[in-house]
């Protein structure tokens, strides 16, 4: 068989929910509408999906437990990589993100600040090499395949025989929070943040921050972004831009 | 050391899949898009059960149609195997849609085909050295077809910014500069 072609380079600027939400909520300043549109105008897929969900826009219908559903069907199909679990650890993003017309009505602003910050904090399983039948590479990999809810069983284990181990306790509540989880993940990266100066404390205080972003406590994240924006590590630029937008 | 399959570009994950048949691949290609084919689907459909069973029906079809069909950009095959497999769905909703073998259908491909030379019609909109072609093209459209595409490209106006301005229709906006970009692409063409 001769094999149809299809061409075009392969650049991926597409559209987030998030995006999209907010274009057809109107919530967007100009430039960043256009900006959109100029998409638009440029990506078969952003243009269609948006004319879909513009269409069931006034409609009251909910999109958020079809996506959940489909993520779910397709975490099965392709279970070499990506456990059935990565659905749920992805769902509070998708939650937040899938925005107000989708059935989600009461997000507020907070929540949706937390969205376009939060991004799971990267596994370092690799930092374990020599260790790889320790429970905490076991976890770690976990956490590193997404699987948080099976990686964090695994972790407080791990944290019951050593319950100052930095790491275990950063990925303990980085895990908790990516389930939506926000007082175990606070729990645990509070430890982090109390505990001496480590590779984690910078990235645990960035959680914490935003973890308080979420809860709308803004008083207590704007401590931990100013904590983070007064030295030079690595979230300091982020904790600078969020604390603008909190203030 | 292994890259990890989150930071594999789309082409690679599609190339790895044909070559690993490891369905993870083409799991982690369709996670990226999945939001923008679920709206896909429901443009097609209008209908949110629809819409939900032809995403994960075309999720079923990738495996195979991975093989029968040259791909550049994938998330553009994504797409077109979620418009047939809809446009399937609307022809005869009794089909068992997983029975059918077909690769994706070439009308779609040609529709999406023609998005994609739009694509360098923009850039074109934005070079200086064409400034003197595009002006004279740009005269000879209709006058609100110029006005949509000037107010757009130029003066960087939204849709809705320029309906207000025009005392138009929001969809008349989008309408006249997709109608002017055609327009404007038969005439700079080479």
């Amino acid at each position: 068989m001769n094999p149809k072609k299809i061409s075009n380079s392969d650049t991926n600027s597409c559209l987030s929910l998030l995006q999209i939400d907010a274009y057809l909520n109107n919530e967007l300043p100009p430039e960043a509408a256009h900006a959109v549109e100029r998409h638009l105008e440029t990506c078969a897929l952003c243009y269609e999906a948006v004319e879909g969900y513009a269409a069931v826009h006034n409609k009251g219908t909910h999109a958020a437990p079809h996506l959940h559903e489909i993520r779910a069907a397709v975490a099965a199909q392709s279970p070499d990589r990506r456990p059935i679990s990565w659905v749920w650890s992805a769902a509070a993003v998708t939650v937040l993100a899938v925005g107000s017309w989708f059935g989600y009505q009461h997000f507020t602003a907070n929540e949706r600040t937390f969205a376009s910050y939060y991004k799971a904090a990267e596994g370092d399983a690799t930092m374990l090499r020599g260790e790889q039948n320790s429970a905490l590479s076991v976890a770690i990999n976990q956490y590193d395949a997404k699987d948080y809810k099976e990686s964090l069983v695994a972790l407080k284990a791990v944290i019951a025989t050593t319950p100052n181990d930095p790491q275990a306790l950063f990925y303990a509540g980085s895990a908790a929070l990516a389930l939506n989880d926000l007082a175990e993940a606070k729990t645990y990266l509070e430890q982090v943040h109390l505990a001496p100066q480590s590779k984690y404390s910078d990235e645990a205080v960035w959680l914490l921050a935003l973890l308080h972003v979420r809860a709308s406590e803004l008083h207590r994240a704007r401590e931990f972004l100013s904590e983070l924006a007064s030295r030079d590590g690595i979230r300091k630029k982020e904790a600078s831009q969020l604390l603008k937008e909190l203030q | 050391m292994l890259t990890k399959i989150t930071e594999l570009t789309d082409v690679q994950l599609l190339d790895t899949y044909r070559k690993t048949k490891n369905k993870a691949h083409i799991g982690e290609l369709y996670r990226r898009y999945e939001h923008l084919l679920f709206g896909v689907a429901l443009r097609q459909v209008n209908d949110m059960d629809v819409a939900k069973e032809i995403v994960l029906l075309s999720f079923e079809k990738l495996f195979d149609d991975a093989y029968c069909t040259a791909v550049e950009v994938p998330r553009y095959w994504l797409l077109a195997v979620v418009k047939n497999t809809a446009v399937s769905y609307l022809r005869n909703p009794q089909t068992d849609m997983l029975a059918q073998t077909d690769s994706i259908d070439t009308e779609i491909l040609q529709k999406i085909d023609s998005s994609y030379v739009e694509i360098d019609l923009e850039k074109r909109l934005i070079i200086i050295d064409d400034i003197q072609s595009l002006s004279t093209a740009l005269d000879d459209l209709p006058p609100l077809q110029r006005q949509c595409l000037t107010l757009f490209y130029y003066e960087t106006m939204t849709y809705k910014e320029i309906a207000h301005l025009l005392n138009i229709d929001y969809n008349k906006v989008k309408t006249n500069i997709q109608s002017g970009k055609i327009a404007l692409k038969k005439v700079l063409q080479p």
